[in-house]
């Protein structure tokens, strides 16, 4: 673009001057002074259409010469002395819009009272305040359709409400790049079509939010609720660490609808399904309302005093290598904390490990490095030239950055790289370049991607890299030497507050180390604490190792499920041998092992603050208020009082202000401990490596109740190369089996041309036909063999 | 004006047993005029077709020579040519009759216009329920590869030109250009808003010429004859020839090809006048899209309303003559409902008005209207006007207040009466009646 096309544009619209960029559309103009034109097709956020005719405006070119003409706000560009009349000047424009809405409502029905969009509609608003009182003067005939259709087991279509705007099938192709939506037919007769077979995606949701009257809707929702029955909460998405702004819409204190929140740094009015559909986890029958206490062998319902007395007994004594902590990675900030403190304060014990995950010392280390580190954002993202994504599957792992990738690639030409044993659906979505690499053997990509990095490369690296031996190290090492920015992408939403909060066994609060004697005083001194464990602690495998051995005696846990970890067995038999305190919303795996089980909020129930992956704090409001539950901060503060000590605080307001009070503790990098380099994968017999990864729709326990959602998940695959297939003897859609220990799993064969040889990939927690869960990490050898269908 | 005599150039060969073959169009002197055309230069050639005049013979008949130059001067990346083939106008019949009987002088104009513009690859769209003609066309690309004017090294020449028969779904907007291109590149054939402009960025997002097919079937001959020769044909402001199509209430329906500038008086008496017995009573000149003319308006040259005027009456040289036995409003219906199953859904005025428009009339044409319906059908085409994505609407709008404009008593009196009760049917037919013709249902539009 040339200089002069960069300078601010100056028209006026009903007689106010207004300055905008070149380039903006006189619709979007227009509300920057302050007017709202009418308008269906027009969205900030997808390509201008110019269909529903309904912005139409009396433009002027400031001359004069012309007869002044009408013409659509959303399609046409500002210029300089431009001259606009919108209705609130221009009875012409007045009697336009009124013509066109006249002939939107023509065939469309007159079935608000039972639409789901009745009350939030804008076709509704719109022709309520355009119309002013008057009727339609159409008495003929509405084309009618029936309905309504499925599009996705999530979304249903009712095609005579649709005012054909558009919005969805440009959605699907700006945004998420799923072609879910076509038009059929033409005139009146014109329809939506859908094509579930395309596979729907993770983000048709937002097609339902988009639509301008209810022709989609969302089967979880529809005929649920009036919307002047709903309490709004603005609240922050749980379902990974993207930090997506949300809307809880609660029933009479159900939570029965979740929208995306507009909030323009994050999620800018888009949401995944996960976030938008998945929260009906805590609604379900298994959810814990009292406290349980083991007697003879059976779990009882008791009261608060008995259960923290229970507790408190089977703690009591217990210190130091004895007892440990497992808070999960799914934690506020302030609940996260405030096992922080629990364990280093009340327990004296740093056997504190969040990663409820596979993890690495590798990676703790890396971790260290990151809570003072400057962070990356979603700009950043923008603004990158090149993207190298590691370990890393962004539309499985965190949708909204895949989105944001996608967008940069649309519109400032990014190139995205991607270190993966295939191309995966997503990625290809980004036309990303594939660096084809076995898992285990990404260290062995890294110097030939070292040369491809610069000053304005950002690597986002996934939390899989813990069972890729020497990537933190590279990432720390040599990456950080080029300039790049380096973002680290948990899966989950509190992995980032866990690690402020200093939920690891060599990590305190605000980045203070614990080997730190300093760093550690200062803690001391804050907390108005007697002493503190000097020694670091146990990871959660070690925990695991000790239980085992009998040291360790007592482990209270948060959110933890077994199937998360490569050696769930062994964790199994630790919570088995050992006193186990679990504070959990639901039943869980962990409660058929627990002595004492608390019930706390889930996350729609509790205010608190998410720290996103741009280490951004993201509010978490209460939407439903219970009387029944306690976020974990107050049960760990009733627990430590009956052992006879002062968590600091009460509540979770508290717990934030006692956290914010201590500030970070920043250390030059050269002095942090080195990252040393320890081989995660054993090696172990097998014909094929083993690869994997979360996907987004899994077995994962806060889908559970989303049946719908679940069933939109792609068709479960092994996928694998045609030289591997041809090894093993398989054809596509064969049936292979897949044996790692005593587990296997069973599917379908799906052969990927451009995938590596020798590896074999399956989803992680997506169990259709299986004995047990194949605990094997990504890089380990497991036996590929035919299997049955049986 | 006199009446001006046919000039057949165009339709030289139309009448020669088996015109369409390669070897009966050689006989006309085909494939000379490329011959010709291939020794100068892009620039030298588009000189010669300015020199003719020639304006495309489509809607904006914009100076083909213009449009080329916009394209040749669009650099030395890949151009496309697109020939539009895809004639909607109910009225127009021009393109068909032409594909059928002379195939080749749309091949021969085609390898021209290519060269002129620096395309090696062409497409000639033909809508696909003219199977016949696609099938024509392909076969006679097929000959003129075997004859070696197409492909590598055509007519020994170091210039590669490919020509692709695309049969399309029709509809009627896909004549319009970026309609057109969306329906070559699989997509519905819906219009797109301009700019960017096919000439800069059409097909695959490369400049695009789109030409009609009437256009570049005159260049063989502009080209072998010269372009002075070719402007001595027609007005000022329309210089050449072009196939006008008569139908309706006329003695001899059919093409007729005569110099730009022709009267209607003159085209009507080619086809022998009114039929036996009757007189005229309106007529419709350059298809649907235009208001309705009475008798006088006989002296109006075409396809401009006048000699001088640079406004072309939009459309074809569609000429439809109706006598005093035709009901106005049942026509009119008629055309609403094909302007109704025509629209291609895509703006909300064009779509949901022509629903009603043509419920309104059907309600009428029936005798079942409401007391005020013509005010209504006014008042809705005001609200359409102007407002619209494409012209579409803006024709039917006009087709519709025209009529009313001129025949208002006749659609009065469909509060009360059927228009059959004045104007039977049967009278108006130029065929044998017969009861059992299916007719377009009324009450929904003319959809089931």
């Amino acid at each position: 673009m040339s200089a002069a096309s960069t300078a601010p544009v100056t028209l006026t619209i009903d007689g106010n001057s207004v300055t905008v960029p070149p380039g903006t559309t006189v619709i979007r103009a227009a509300e920057q002074a302050g007017v709202f034109i009418p308008r269906f097709c027009d969205h900030p956020l997808l390509e201008p259409v110019g269909v529903c005719r309904q912005c139409m405006v009396e433009v002027s070119d400031g001359t004069d010469t012309k007869p002044l003409q009408l013409q659509p706000s959303c399609t046409l560009q500002v210029a300089e002395g431009m001259r606009v009349a919108t209705q609130i000047t221009s009875q012409r424009v007045a009697a336009a819009q009124a013509a066109v809405l006249e002939l939107l409502l023509v065939n469309h029905p007159l079935d608000c009272p039972e639409c789901d969009k009745g009350g939030e509609c804008p076709l509704q608003n719109q022709a309520m305040q355009l119309s002013r009182g008057q009727q339609s003067r159409f008495a003929g005939v509405k084309r009618t359709f029936e309905k309504p259709i499925s599009v996705t087991p999530t979304i249903l279509l009712d095609r005579e409400r649709c005012i054909l705007c558009e919005r969805c099938t440009r959605f699907a192709a700006e945004i998420s790049g799923d072609t879910l939506f076509a038009f059929s037919g033409r005139g009146a007769r014109t329809h939506l079509i859908a094509n579930p077979a395309a596979g729907g995606g993770y983000f048709t949701g937002n097609t339902v939010q988009l639509c301008p009257v209810g022709a989609l809707t969302s089967t979880d929702y529809r005929f649920h609720a009036r919307t002047f029955e709903l309490v709004s909460t603005e609240s922050t998405c749980d379902g990974c660490a993207a930090g997506c702004q949300i809307r809880n819409d609660v029933k009479n204190g159900t939570l029965l609808r979740r929208l995306a929140g507009n909030d323009s740094t994050h999620n800018a009015g888009w949401l995944c399904d996960r976030g938008r559909y998945g929260f009906h986890s805590a609604q379900g029958a298994d959810r814990l309302r009292t406290p349980l206490l083991r007697q003879n062998g059976e779990l009882v319902a008791v009261s608060w005093p008995t259960a923290l007395d229970a507790a408190a007994k089977g703690l009591r004594g217990l210190a130091g290598s004895q007892v440990a902590v497992i808070p999960g990675g799914r934690l506020t900030l302030e609940n996260a904390y405030a096992y922080s403190r629990f364990a280093r304060m009340v327990l004296q014990t740093n056997n504190i490990d969040y990663r409820t995950r596979a993890s690495s010392d590798e990676e703790a280390r890396f971790l260290m490095r990151k809570v003072t580190a400057q962070p990356v954002g979603y700009g950043d993202l923008e603004q990158a030239r090149k993207v190298v994504l590691l370990c890393f599957e962004p539309e499985e792992e965190s949708p909204m950055v895949f989105l944001r990738l996608r967008r940069a690639v649309r519109h400032h030409g990014l190139q995205v790289v991607a270190v993966a044993p295939f191309l995966s659906a997503g990625n290809r979505k980004l036309a990303a370049q594939l660096l084809a690499c076995s898992p285990g053997n990404e260290a062995q990509m890294l110097a030939m991607l070292s040369g491809m990095i610069g000053k304005d490369t950002v690597v986002l690296v996934g939390e899989r890299a813990a069972s890729a031996a020497g990537t933190y190290k590279w990432l720390a090492d040599t990456v950080a030497a080029t300039g790049a920015k380096v973002a680290w992408l948990p899966r989950r939403p509190g992995e980032l507050a866990a690690l402020a909060a200093g939920c690891l066994p060599s990590l305190l609060p605000g980045g203070r180390l614990v080997a730190d004697t300093a760093a550690r005083t200062n803690l001391l001194t804050a907390w108005d604490a007697t002493s503190l464990p000097t020694q670091p602690g146990y990871s959660l495998n070690d925990i695991a190792v000790a239980a085992a051995t009998g040291e360790m005696r007592a482990i209270i846990t948060g959110a933890l499920d077994p199937r998360d970890l490569p050696n769930s067995e062994l964790v199994n038999s630790a919570l088995d041998a050992t006193f186990v305190v679990s504070l959990e919303v639901r039943r869980s795996a962990v409660t058929e092992y627990a002595d004492v089980v608390f019930p706390v909020a889930a996350i729609e129930e509790q205010s608190g603050n998410f720290i996103d992956w741009t280490y951004a704090r993201r509010p978490v409001v209460a939407a439903v208020q219970r009387n029944d539950v306690m976020p974990d901060v107050r049960v760990l503060a009733a627990l430590a009082e009956a052992l006879g000590a002062d968590l600091g605080f009460q509540t979770t307001a508290a717990a934030l202000e006692s956290y914010d009070s201590l500030g970070y503790w920043r250390y030059d990098p050269a002095t942090l401990p080195a990252i040393e380099v320890v081989p995660t994968i054993s090696q172990v017999p097998g014909n094929v490596i083993f690869a994997t990864w979360r996907q987004l729709l899994d077995d994962a326990r806060l889908l559970d109740g989303a049946a719908a959602l679940r069933a939109t998940a792609a068709p479960l695959t092994a996928k694998m190369s045609p030289v591997t297939a041809a090894t093993h003897g398989f054809s596509d859609g064969a049936i292979a089996q897949l044996g790692a220990g005593g587990a296997r799993w069973r599917g379908v064969v799906q052969i990927v041309p451009d995938m590596v040889d020798g590896v074999v990939w399956v989803p992680a927690l997506s169990e259709v036909t299986t004995h047990g869960h194949l605990s094997a990490l990504p890089g380990e050898r497991v036996i590929l063999a035919e299997g049955d269908m049986r | 004006m006199n009446a001006t005599p046919l000039t057949p150039i165009l339709s030289a060969s139309w009448g020669a047993p088996y015109s369409w073959r390669l070897e009966t169009y050689r006989g006309f002197g085909g494939y000379t005029g490329v011959l010709r055309a291939l020794q100068l230069t892009p620039d030298q050639l588009i000189g010669v077709v300015q020199t003719s005049g020639l304006r495309d013979r489509d809607g904006a008949r914009f100076l083909t020579s213009d449009k080329w130059s916009a394209a040749l001067d669009s650099g030395t990346g890949v151009k496309y040519l697109v020939i539009d083939c895809a004639e909607s106008e109910p009225n127009a019949c021009k393109d068909v009759p032409l594909l059928l009987a002379s195939p080749h002088l749309v091949i021969e104009g085609a390898i021209i216009a290519a060269y002129a513009i620096g395309a090696h690859q062409v497409f000639i769209c033909i809508r696909g329920e003219a199977l016949h003609a696609v099938r024509r066309v392909q076969q006679g690309v097929a000959e003129a590869y075997r004859a070696g004017y197409l492909g590598e090294r055509a007519l020994g020449v170091n210039y590669r030109i490919d020509i692709t028969v695309h049969a399309g779904a029709g509809s009627y907007i896909r004549g319009e250009e970026t309609a057109l291109l969306n329906s070559l590149l699989g997509r519905a054939g819906r219009p797109s808003s301009q700019p960017p402009y096919p000439v800069s960025s059409g097909l695959y997002g490369e400049p695009t010429v789109v030409s009609n097919c009437e256009t570049i079937a005159a260049l063989p001959a502009i080209v072998s004859q010269g372009g002075e020769w070719y402007a001595q044909f027609g007005t000022a402001n329309s210089r050449g020839t072009t196939v006008y199509s008569v139908s309706g209430h006329v003695q001899f329906p059919g093409q007729f090809e005569a110099p730009c500038g022709t009267t209607v008086r003159a085209l009507l008496e080619f086809a022998g006048g009114i039929r036996e017995g009757h007189k005229l009573k309106f007529f419709t000149a350059g298809g649907l899209s235009t208001p309705l003319f009475t008798e006088e308006q006989l002296d109006m040259p075409l396809p401009y309303g006048s000699a001088t005027t640079a406004k072309a009456v939009p459309g074809g040289n569609a000429l439809q003559f109706f006598d005093e036995t035709t009901s106005v409003l049942r026509v009119t219906r008629r055309w609403m409902e094909c302007y109704a199953a025509e629209s291609c859904g895509k703006c909300s005025p064009c779509r949901e008005g022509s629903w009603w428009l043509s419920q309104l009339l059907s309600g009428l044409a029936e005798g079942r209207g409401q007391e005020g319906d013509v005010e209504r059908i006014l008042d809705i085409c005001d609200g359409i006007s102007g407002r619209a994505f494409c012209p579409l609407a803006d024709g039917f709008v006009g087709c519709v207040t025209g009529a009313i404009r001129q025949f208002r008593s006749e659609f009065e009196v469909g509060y009360r009466r059927a228009a059959n009760e004045l104007f039977p049917e049967e009278q108006s037919a130029v065929f044998a009646w017969n009861e059992s013709v299916p007719t377009a249902k009324s009450g929904n539009g003319g959809f089931r």
